[in-house]
């Protein structure tokens, strides 16, 4: 179960990476330098498609960063309508904005586990990197409680992960995926959209 | 353990690889103690109420922000400011959609495709301002600063970004002004020194009552308006102007007519509506002035149309009528008939003698009266001057000028405030300005003033563009040479290489779209763009960003501190504060001018001096406190005298509550008044605004009938109908500086001048035509037959260009100008009614726009019209012009536009920035009315491009 929770945190941080911003040298190299996954579930093979791309021979590992950001900024940013705006607030409010009472009840959920943005008030707290970064904490609290054998802890925190991921991000997702699906977007980040679908509207039972 | 999710085991030794996760990974949370945590949560829900100003239109409404967690919750009107009053319009209270916009500019960025392409990448602050400040300084070593333009585009905030350009070196700073209405502004500017006139309607006022207080006065005086080319009703610069109008005809029997060739929202609550041919204002107004003139009979009272005392305050009214009248001896080639009589207006104008009679008989002896020309009128023509100069003159005889319930001045006695020829602004501005610097003449070193390296002013175009010329700017990006004529660099040459634009969209409203795109990326034989440096500095996606080469978010008008004080009838300021962070990575321009200076600086540029810039302003309230140092600056005039305590005509600085109470000192040598000075804070503790009393007749000493000389503002201090004239052996009046140089560089007569065969400026009241006009100017009547419709302007007060990006305004109809003649559409909106459950959250569905069913930007024209030429509305046309540019769009037909002429709106169509909403995706069947106005037709003396000239003609798509 720990091993579990260390792979589920470790996918949280590499999506929260991927969509906090453009990805830099390191990580593409790193990435680069990774052995890809060969099974054929939708995590692995949508992992395989960006270490293909990270990898890809011949292509100037300059050239490609550059040609990343400029589609995560088409993707998430601007200065045209950005197709796939990042918050959930966009996607769940009646406004279409951001900070929204939606946002603000994100809020509450990461005070209630003594988190905070670090960037309160200018970033909305509902940005897919935050809450990835998020439920990334909840699950290190987690790995930090069942190491200490307190159960009752490790309990209180999946519950708080389960109902972020059911009564928030499952609401939203789906349609940021598919945003990002009708984008026409660089197998990038088609890759990582997959991943993070797959990451948060797929629930299995764990075998401890 | 009941646990449930699925394990993803399979990937772990995949991603245990990516080390650059845990060395350089990106935290945006940070923990917080449970007791932190707690307190914050318990903080929560809270209101607090800001006051604040609006800042989507140039109206900049007071308003009342109510803010919860650090978000704007609600917004209200700032009941306490006389300008709105508490009134917030539908625009206004629609903020958090732009605040809150998912498509605001939240990053700094650097393109990386070709100008216009859209391609760009986020960068850092630091990345972003290195890549300007670096290009600055190269520029300026290798052509001059002066090569770089900084246009802060909307009038607000633009202090700090004048402060840094004219600092670092350049003197071309302009603002958006320059391509608003100067031809408008132009006559109050000769005459009285100032800019827009508009009736005595800001309501209410705080008057000076005989026993020592205050009044709070909400009556209307005003028995007349004409408003000629003006639509208040929907272009809401001048917000109390609305409400006003219909305050004063309920409350006070006022009648007011309308001249407008469309059928405007104003019109059509008029006593009257006179819909002439487009570009015939000022022949309305020398008619209307000729026949006041001619008529006048002082022992009449159905005849006492002119005051005369208007004299005694006044210089140079016999050289002006003599000047008038001498044109009426000659015969207008274009009709045979003698200028400005009535019979010559009507033929020109295309309405009868009798309604020219009306309007002239009206307008005099119903008094108080108010003649009010707008941006449509005397605003966006070749030859507006004229007709702003004429105007000014209808109202003064009439004694209409500051009386209650006539026209006041709106500019000269508001604060003191920013900008340039102001308080602060002008000092430290003309600290950069006067500064010393020599250039290479002909191989020559020739030492002269900074402002003398000025593209307009010295330049040899237009020199007595006071107010800047922007839409000549596509030639010098395409590398024509700024040439120096007139001053200490006579004979300088230098190219323009940088753009820095502010809150402005100038490739759409610049001048002729077409032009802006073709400038902006034309390239030299090595391929490298001729401009070599644009940027673009916003809190809006708007199509000017498509062509930057680096963009920077700035805050939104919500997250920055300025001052508002549009055009009131006193001295009236209110705070802008900043009721939010700013969002995202944007910053306020006062750190934006922190970062670039320091940035310079530390590539070595020794003109800027930290000491003016980041060690002094650590924060934007001591900016903005010293935006209005002194204020309100303004004399202690009119009737009833503002502050009878005080000696009549000494400048009054300090809060309008330490002035009352007497903490004041008193400096007889300076002539002031000076109580405790206004800041930010001060404003915070008392509702946001400061208020001083309101008095009319500001031109004559209280208690008897002669000039006081310290107000209007011009050189004689009196109403000056000549504006180059010997007092002793000192030459004055507003053009004779502009002479002066003209004669010292051997009479070189500036090009805007040539173009109308004068000479030099004129000494009094002058007179030509307007271009692209068949039924004026005889040089265009070839054109008539082929050419059949004047296209004139307007706009749409809730579909300009920034609330374009607001999309529930956007469906609202307007005039024949906007209207729902959709092609069917889909977009995301919100769902209007929540489904399910009650607490179900509300969902934004994609949703199908039926044909007709969603407003966009039309083509308006009269039924007869359209009926001969086989149109129907909804008719998709392309509208042509003589120069062979077109631009496409569907027809709106109703009786309520004069037949011959078709109206466009502003921005309203063919909009190709996707950051347009819903306006984007009509982009092909909307027109875009610059796109088809003459690049080279600028108005002669303040070169502003003839928006409202232009002649077309229509087909079917």
């Amino acid at each position: 179960m720990l091993n579990a929770i260390k792979s589920e945190q470790q996918l949280y941080k590499f999506l929260q990476r991927v969509f906090a911003r453009e990805v830099d040298a390191a990580f593409i190299a790193d990435l680069a330098a990774t052995q890809p996954p060969e099974d054929d579930d939708v995590v692995s093979e949508a992992l395989a498609r960006m270490i293909d791309v990270a990898g890809e021979e011949g292509k100037d590992r300059n050239a490609l960063l550059e040609e990343l950001a400029v589609e995560y900024a088409r993707l998430f940013i601007g200065p045209r309508n950005p197709p796939a705006i990042p918050f959930a607030s966009f996607y769940l409010s009646e406004s279409r904005a951001l900070m929204t009472d939606e946002t603000i009840a994100v809020r509450k959920i990461y005070l209630a586990n003594n988190m905070v943005v670090e960037n309160l008030y200018s970033t909305p707290d509902d940005h897919i990197a935050i809450e990835l970064e998020f439920l990334a904490h909840l699950s290190g609290a987690m790995i930090e409680a069942l190491v200490a054998g307190n159960s009752e802890r490790t309990n209180e925190l999946e519950n708080a992960r389960e109902l972020f991921i059911k009564e928030h991000l499952q609401q939203w997702i789906p349609s940021f995926v598919e945003a990002i699906d009708n984008a026409n977007p660089h197998p990038f980040y088609q890759g990582a959209a997959h991943i993070l679908e797959e990451v948060i509207m797929t629930q299995e039972p764990l075998s401890v | 353990m009941d646990v449930s999710r699925r394990v993803f085991l399979k990937v772990t030794g995949t991603l245990t690889g990516i080390a650059a996760l845990e060395s350089s990974g990106i935290s945006l949370l940070k923990k917080l103690t449970p007791n932190e945590a707690q307190a914050m949560e318990k903080g929560m829900a809270a209101y607090q109420v800001k006051y604040s100003a609006d800042c989507m239109c140039p109206s900049e409404c007071g308003l009342e922000f109510w803010v919860k967690d650090g978000k704007v919750q609600k917004i209200y009107g700032n009941p306490h400011v006389p300008f709105n009053d508490g009134i917030v319009c539908a625009k206004g209270a629609s903020g958090m959609q732009l605040i809150y916009s998912p498509n605001r500019l939240k990053y700094p960025m650097i393109r990386t495709g070709e100008r216009g392409e859209g391609k760009f990448k986020r960068v850092t602050w630091s990345e972003a301002i290195e890549y300007i400040a670096d290009k600055l300084v190269k520029i300026k070593k290798e052509y001059g600063p002066e090569a770089i333009i900084m246009d802060t585009g909307d009038v607000t905030d633009r202090d700090q970004y004048w402060r840094l350009f004219f600092g670092f070196g350049t003197p071309n700073c302009v603002e958006h002004g320059s391509i608003c209405d100067t031809p408008r502004r132009h006559g109050p500017k000769l005459i009285v020194g100032g800019k827009r006139w508009e009736p005595d309607l800001m309501r209410p006022v705080y008057v000076r009552q005989p026993d020592g207080s205050l009044k709070k006065d909400m009556s209307y005086q005003t028995k007349f308006i004409l408003y000629c080319g003006w639509n208040p009703f929907v272009a809401t610069r001048i917000m109390y102007e609305n409400r006003g109008t219909v305050g004063a005809k309920v409350d006070n029997g006022c009648k007011y007519y309308v001249i407008d060739p469309s059928y405007s929202n104003t019109a059509s609550l008029a006593d009257k509506w006179i819909a002439p041919r487009a570009g015939t204002d000022n022949d309305i107004f020398a008619a209307m002035l000729r026949y006041i003139l001619e008529n006048d009979n002082q022992n009449d009272p159905n005849r006492k149309y002119i005051d005369w005392d208007f004299k005694k305050y006044s210089k140079g009214w016999d050289e002006f009528a003599a000047a008038f009248k001498s044109w009426w001896a000659k015969k207008d080639p274009i009709n045979g008939l003698s200028y400005f009589s009535v019979e010559w207006a009507a033929e020109r104008a295309g309405i009868t003698k009798e309604e020219i009679v009306d309007l002239a008989h009206t307008f005099g002896i119903t008094k108080p009266a108010a003649v009010i020309w707008g941006m449509q009128s005397p605003g966006h023509h070749y030859n507006g001057y004229p007709g702003s100069i004429l105007g000014v003159a209808l109202n003064v005889i009439t004694g209409n000028f500051d009386a209650p319930g006539g026209v006041l001045d709106t500019e000269i006695m508001k604060w003191g405030k920013g900008g340039k020829g102001r308080e602060f602004s002008f000092v430290e501005n003309a600290k950069f300005n006067d500064r010393k610097v020599k250039r290479m003449v002909n191989g020559k070193e020739v030492e002269g003033k900074q402002s003398e390296l000025n593209k307009d002013h010295y330049g040899s175009k237009y020199p007595a563009a006071w107010d800047d010329v922007v839409g000549d700017y596509p030639e010098f990006f395409e590398g024509k040479e700024v040439q120096i004529r007139y001053g200490a660099f006579r004979g300088y040459k230098y190219p323009i290489k940088a753009y820095i634009l502010r809150t402005g969209n100038s490739v759409v409203s610049g001048s002729a779209t077409w032009r802006w795109k073709e400038a902006l990326t034309a390239k030299d034989s090595k391929g490298n763009y001729k401009l070599a440096l644009n940027v673009f500095i916003d809190t809006l996606n708007l199509e000017s960003a498509l062509y930057a080469d680096v963009i920077l978010p700035e805050a939104s008008y919500a997250e920055r501190v300025s001052w508002s004080d549009i055009y009131p009838s006193m001295p009236l300021g209110y705070l802008r504060d900043a009721v939010i962070k700013p969002l995202h990575e944007s910053k306020n321009p006062t750190e934006i001018m922190n970062l670039l200076a320091k940035k310079m600086y530390e590539l070595g540029d020794r003109d800027i001096k930290p000491g003016d810039f980041w060690e002094r302003y650590k924060d934007e309230d001591t900016f903005a406190t010293d935006l209005i140092l002194g204020t309100p600056g303004k004399p202690n005039i009119g009737t009833p005298l503002p502050y009878p305590q005080y000696p009549e005509g000494y400048t009054l600085r300090g809060t309008p509550d330490s002035l009352e109470k007497g903490n004041v000192k008193i400096n007889h040598d300076k002539k002031e008044v000076v109580g405790e000075q206004v800041t930010p804070a001060w404003m915070r503790k008392n509702n946001g605004v400061a208020i001083w009393p309101m008095s009319w007749k500001r031109y004559k000493k209280v208690n008897s009938d002669e000039p006081n000389k310290v107000w209007p503002p011009t050189d004689s201090k009196m109403i000056e109908f000549v504006w180059d004239y010997k007092d002793g052996d000192k030459r004055k009046g507003r053009y004779s500086k502009y002479n002066a140089l003209i004669e010292k560089a051997g009479n070189e007569t500036p090009e805007g001048l040539k173009e109308i065969g004068f000479p030099k400026f004129p000494e009094t009241f002058y007179w030509f035509e307007t271009v692209w006009n068949p039924y004026t100017n005889p040089a265009y009547k070839k054109y008539a037959k082929d050419y059949p419709f004047q296209l004139i302007t307007g706009r749409i007060h809730h579909s300009m260009t920034g609330t374009q990006m607001v999309p529930w305004l956007g469906e609202v109809k307007a005039e024949g100008l906007w209207q729902p003649l959709n092609n069917e559409f889909e977009t995301d909106i919100p769902e209007s009614m929540p489904k399910g459950t009650a607490d179900a959250p509300m969902r934004t569905v994609k949703m199908k726009f039926k044909a007709n069913t969603y407003s966009v930007g039309t083509i308006w024209m009269n039924t007869g019209d359209a009926n001969n030429l086989g149109l129907k509305t909804g008719t998709l046309v392309v509208v042509e012009n003589p120069l062979g540019k077109s631009t496409k769009g569907k027809v709106y037909v109703s009786g309520g536009i004069r037949p011959g002429v078709v109206k466009i709106a502003f921005g309203s169509g063919g909009r190709f920035s996707p950051g347009m909403g819903a306006a984007y995706k009509s982009k092909d069947y909307t027109p875009d009315c610059n796109n088809l106005i003459d690049p080279k037709a600028l108005s002669p003396i303040m070169g502003q491009s003839a928006y409202a000239d232009m002649i077309v003609r229509i087909r079917k798509a």
